[in-house]
């Protein structure tokens, strides 16, 4: 990064938190929150499209950890911040397992393994044990998280406004974490095997491992969003992490472009907002979606974020000139 | 009754997912808007044979020339552009779903499309079984299809080009085989079989916007048990998992779901090419 990226990083993130006392609009909250809550589910799916794997399980493993942490603050009355590790660390071990079976298909195959996947847990959560899941009905009354005293001043975070100042703080988180695996050794082998699984192979990479590595980071990531998602809500059904919200979430990454650590987070904000003006439009909102997927896959296959800054560098090399 | 309903579920899921593994064995490109065709299939053999009354033949004679045109004008408009991005075009698959089927619940309505009575309900028997008549026409008719299906595949000309193709894409245009025609030929095909599977479909069941997903989500499981992209794999993974469906329907639907998922987990693990698919 250089000195202009982390000036306008670091102003981004001021302006981002000095926001919430400007405008006191609860809807711009809940708009802010879930762009917030979609940009880290989205940064998630983008580890996994790093190795070159496009998972389509991504919105059930959101599930699985809206569904741990919730039950567990509601049933075993733990605390959210608790639950939050707890469904973040257990998603990931769902994604041991299940990520251990899927990645060993890759491309086309991966997809419908991941499909057939998130489906099956979604499933599993519409019928088995409605008593404690809750059936298609899915979960009520989820708990807001609780205040933190700090001696002097107590934190409370049971408005739209702490709902915000938590998302994004884990949004900054999760974008450190990805910035640093983007920057490191792993992040460098992933892009290899991204560009070629078998050069990878070749020079002594275990793809298998490394792949179920960052499949097991992504989906951990969505547990993740998914706990804000369900305390943002305080309801949850299956119906919530369908297919459809996994094609969502491609969309935002490939909206914005998979390569830089921007794109899913400008495309979420994007498509978020304008899907927010098509609402009042009608129910045009899946047409929509459908016209940009095919229109950005056509015309921008490196997504928005990916075009703009392959037009500067462009700008910046005849400059030099 | 186990065998009639095992036999109608798999002929079901084979209509649905023959023309998916066409698709695929011919561009790489699991078709995610076909279920969406389907449902147009559906949809056209339905304002056929209500709006133009004709008879129950004709309009699904009518439905897969609808979807056939329909797939054939998709293929030049959209899915030519991904030819050598094989995941680029499933996403964008996905996109073509979305709009028709946002399309249709807009232009056609929501509710549910009935014309059960196209076909006669009366029972029949069958070497001493009782099986309703609608059932029986349908089974015999996609087993014509079926049939149909592997006689173009095995003895035509066309059918050698297109097993060819999917085989050695780069060889068989060598030996001066158009390719692009033959991914339009498989785009007729699969549009042809998803306007049967919607008639006949629909016949049985209702068409409604949403009937698509629903349907596609089942011919995934099929086309990987059976081996992706083979004819004959789908035929297999049909009748497993129609057969399957139709023993355990006694537990309840979504326990075969997972059932069969996890059939196809421990299929991954031994014979990651499906059970009749080759590497």
């Amino acid at each position: 990064m250089n000195k202009t990226q982390i000036a306008a990083a670091s102003v981004i993130t001021a302006i981002l938190f000095g926001l919430p006392f400007g405008v006191k609009s609860q809807y711009f909250m809940t708009v802010a929150i879930f762009i917030f809550i979609y940009s880290i589910l989205s940064l998630g799916l983008r580890a996994m499209m790093k190795v070159g794997e496009v998972s389509f399980a991504h919105a059930a493993f959101m599930g699985i950890g809206a569904y741990i942490s919730a039950l567990l603050t509601m049933k075993l009355q733990l605390s959210f911040w608790v639950a939050w590790g707890l469904a973040s660390l257990a998603t990931g071990v769902f994604a041991l397992f299940l990520g251990s079976l899927a990645v060993r298909t890759k491309g086309v195959h991966f997809f419908i393994v991941t499909l057939a996947m998130g489906e099956t847990i979604r499933l599993i959560a519409m019928n088995w044990n409605a008593r404690l899941l809750g059936g298609p009905n899915g979960i009520y009354g989820i708990p807001p998280p609780p205040p933190i005293d700090v001696g002097f001043l107590t934190m409370r975070f049971d408005s739209r406004m702490g709902m915000y100042m938590i998302a994004l703080v884990a949004l900054l988180i999760v974008v450190a974490i990805m910035w640093r695996v983007d920057k490191s050794r792993i992040g460098r082998i992933w892009d290899v095997i991204g560009q070629d699984e078998k050069l990878a192979a070749v020079i002594g990479i275990n793809v298998y491992r490394h792949k179920l590595a960052s499949f097991i980071l992504s989906s951990s990531v969505a547990g993740l969003g998914g706990v804000l998602f369900a305390h943002t809500m305080t309801y949850i059904s299956p119906y919530d992490f369908s297919f459809f919200v996994a094609v969502q979430l491609l969309m935002y990454v490939i909206f914005g472009g998979a390569e830089m650590l921007a794109g899913p987070m400008v495309g979420a904000a994007t498509l978020v907002v304008l899907a927010e003006f098509l609402r009042k439009a009608g129910h045009y909102e899946l047409i929509f979606y459908g016209l940009i997927l095919i229109i950005v896959l056509r015309f921008i296959p490196e997504g928005v974020v990916g075009y703009l800054s392959k037009k500067r560098f462009m700008f910046a090399r005849s400059e030099e000139r | 009754m186990i065998i009639i309903n095992g036999l109608v579920l798999s002929l079901t899921y084979f209509l649905v997912a023959s023309g998916l593994t066409i698709v695929f064995s011919i561009m790489g490109v699991i078709n995610f808007a076909h279920g969406a065709i389907i449902m147009l299939g559906g949809m056209a053999a339905y304002y056929s044979f209500t709006l133009l009354s004709v008879n129950f033949y004709l309009s699904l004679i009518i439905a897969m020339a609808v979807t056939a045109l329909f797939s054939w004008l998709l293929n030049g408009l959209i899915f030519n552009y991904f030819k050598n991005f094989p995941l680029s075009a499933c996403i964008a698959a996905v996109g073509i779903a979305m709009i028709i089927q946002q399309g249709a619940l807009l232009g056609l309505g929501g509710e549910d499309k009935v014309f059960v009575n196209a076909l006669p309900r009366e029972v029949a028997n069958v070497f001493g079984v009782p099986v309703a008549k609608d059932r029986l026409i349908v089974v015999l008719l996609s087993l014509a299809i079926m049939g149909g299906l592997l006689i173009f595949l095995n003895f035509t000309k066309a059918g050698l080009i297109t097993r060819a193709t999917a085989e050695e894409p780069v060889a068989s245009q060598l030996c001066g085989v158009n390719t692009r025609r033959v991914s339009d030929l498989s785009m007729i095909l699969g549009g042809a079989l998803a306007g049967a599977a919607g008639a006949l479909l629909g016949a049985l069941y209702t068409v409604s916007p949403y009937w698509g997903e629903s349907l596609i989500l089942k011919a995934f499981i099929v086309i990987i048990l059976g081996g992706l992209g083979s004819v004959l794999g789908a035929i297999v993974g049909s009748f497993a998992l129609g057969f399957m469906e139709s023993i355990g329907i006694t537990l309840s639907g979504y326990v075969t779901f997972v059932l069969a998922f996890v059939l196809i987990v421990i299929l991954l693990l031994i014979r990651p090419q499906g059970l009749v698919g080759h590497e």
